[in-house]
């Protein structure tokens, strides 16, 4: 298959709405900062795409990608961090708990 | 962000020392205004980045550092059981640099980067706190509806790029479908950057646990440079899509009805803080719905009248308790800063002499000089409307039974210092007309 623009910015597309669905609808944190990562994928591949087939977007677009992949990490860092210490057991009950 | 990264190590080798921290963090603030006032106008490239500083820039940032000094001053001053923690104080440092880099930008990839760097600390400043960690969970679905705006951001700008080839904004075209597409995505990111309806959902969920100082930073940081990104991306994109006007006054009447209506059933400042962002951003919605110069100017200054009143309630009601039922009867307990309560809600509400009042009259006649007789007509209504929760808030104030408690511990004068300078700044910037429009159109010019 040969790759086009088109099909370029339509898997962007698509990979940006199953993100957003995703985002909107899933409850758990993990589901839901993946759907953020599938966000980005979507604006990446858009802006991939664009680098590929548009001589004025070469330099912006991997950039671009860079920095978006760049900030959605950041976004799930900082999630999974808080589902973390959301999750961590209450430190004084836990002393209660193995106390010999 | 180098004082943030600073203060940070202090705070990792000096604990204890949070006061010291905060009031480092306010003189840094303040020099920062200044340098902001003194520095010209032009435009400077630093890293590849590109920013102009013109009139709306230099207002933007230099209100911005003012309302971080105002921040921090009170930090450093606050009561034992409200005390702000080194870290924070960190965090409120690096989301104001990104506040001010957003005000200047001049590329939507500075401006993503910005919008982000001026945001994302304040989720975790609203985790920062002493609270329960099971309380954290709650910030979750507010970080993923914040980063959801981001990713929304980027990919309209990735489809803009299809239709116009360049990042710079000013040179942004919109061509076609695409193009109209990449505008509403832009737009829409921006915007729920702001809080708009109805994103204030997860926004009040994340608030009810937080302590109310990092909600006081959460509404009033940002707020007016992410105005102005949102301002300059109408600017560029909107004119050259059709019926925008139309959308963005019909957008503003939707987000401040749905604000005033969660505002009703709200008893805690915390969530009336959030939706009061949702009505704030309908009115800035209003604003931009005028377009041109007029347009910019008066969201610009209404953002300014919404986030000092908002950081000088929150200021307050981290000393007091954030529920109504905590405020009842305050006048007898603290007269100044019951009264205090009194001019803020009035800003809200929009009552002369305060900053709100003079806000709103330039959102409203900036809709109807634009025809847009209707719009401005709801933004009356929403306004008298909204006399109602702050009519509550006011009543719970000066009512007769008193939420009996013991005297705040250990605050200083700073803290009062800072509840002050929001209450005059309230007062002086809605009273003094003449010279405040003087100033601001030669600011803006």
């Amino acid at each position: 298959m040969t790759m086009t623009l088109s099909l370029g910015l339509g898997a962007g597309a698509a990979l940006f709405c199953v993100g957003l669905f995703g985002a909107m609808w899933r409850r758990d944190a993990v589901g839901a900062l993946a759907s953020l990562a599938i966000m980005a994928a979507g604006a990446g591949t858009s802006l991939a795409s664009l680098s590929r087939f548009e001589s004025a977007a070469r330099t912006s677009g991997p950039v671009m990608t860079v920095f978006v992949i760049v900030v959605a990490a950041a976004e799930i860092a900082l999630g999974l961090a808080l589902e973390r210490r959301a999750r961590r057991p209450n430190r004084r009950e836990w002393r209660e708990g193995n106390a010999v | 962000m180098a004082a943030a990264v600073f203060l940070l190590l202090l705070d990792a080798f000096l604990p204890g020392r949070s006061r010291e921290l905060a009031l480092i963090g306010a003189s840094v603030a303040v020099v920062a205004a200044v340098l902001v006032l003194l520095a010209g106008r032009g435009a400077v490239s630093l890293g590849g980045a590109r920013f102009a500083v013109d009139g709306a820039a230099q207002f933007a940032r230099a209100a911005t550092c003012a309302l971080l000094a105002v921040f921090c001053l009170w930090a450093s001053g606050a009561p034992a059981d409200a005390k702000v923690p080194g870290r924070a104080i960190s965090l409120a440092l690096v989301s104001g640099a990104g506040a001010l880099a957003a005000a200047g930008a001049r590329d939507w990839l500075t401006l993503l980067l910005a919008v982000e760097v001026a945001t994302l600390p304040l989720v975790a400043l609203l985790g920062a706190g002493e609270g329960r960690d099971e309380d954290r969970a709650l910030l979750l679905p507010h970080l993923v509806a914040s980063g959801a705006a981001t990713m929304t951001l980027a990919y309209g700008v990735s489809l803009l790029l299809t239709s116009s080839g360049s990042l710079e904004i000013s040179r942004s075209e919109v061509h076609g479908a695409i193009g109209w597409l990449a505008a509403a995505l832009i737009i829409l990111g921006l915007l729920a950057k702001l809080g708009a309806a109805p994103l204030d959902v997860p926004a009040r969920r994340a608030f009810a646990t937080a302590p109310s100082w990092a909600v006081a930073a959460c509404v009033s940081l940002p707020r007016i440079p992410v105005v102005l990104a949102l301002a300059r991306a109408v600017e560029v994109l909107a004119p050259q899509v059709p019926s925008s006007s139309v959308a963005l006054y019909g957008a503003g009447a939707a987000s401040m009805a749905w604000g005033l209506a969660g505002a009703f059933g709200e008893s805690d400042l915390r969530g009336l803080a959030a939706r009061a962002g949702a009505l704030n951003a309908g009115f800035v919605l209003l604003a931009l719905g005028a377009g041109g110069a007029f347009g910019l100017r008066s969201a610009l200054f209404y953002a300014f009248a919404y986030a000092l009143p908002s950081l000088g309630l929150m200021l307050v009601a981290s000393e007091e308790g954030p529920a109504l039922a905590a405020l009842a009867g305050l006048v007898r307990r603290r007269r100044a800063a019951a009264w205090a309560i009194v001019v803020f809600s009035m800003s809200f509400v929009g009552v002369a002499p305060t900053v709100g009042f003079l806000g709103k009259l330039h959102v409203l006649g900036g809709a109807l000089r634009s025809g847009a007789t209707w719009a401005a007509a709801a933004g009356l209504v929403v306004s008298v409307a909204s006399a109602v929760p702050f009519g509550r808030l006011v009543r719970s104030v000066f009512s007769a039974e008193e939420n009996r408690r013991e005297p705040l511990e250990g605050r200083a004068v700073a803290a009062t210092a800072a509840i002050a300078v929001a209450v005059a700044a309230t007062v002086l910037f809605g009273a003094a007309t003449g010279p405040v429009l003087a100033a601001m159109g030669l600011a803006l010019s």
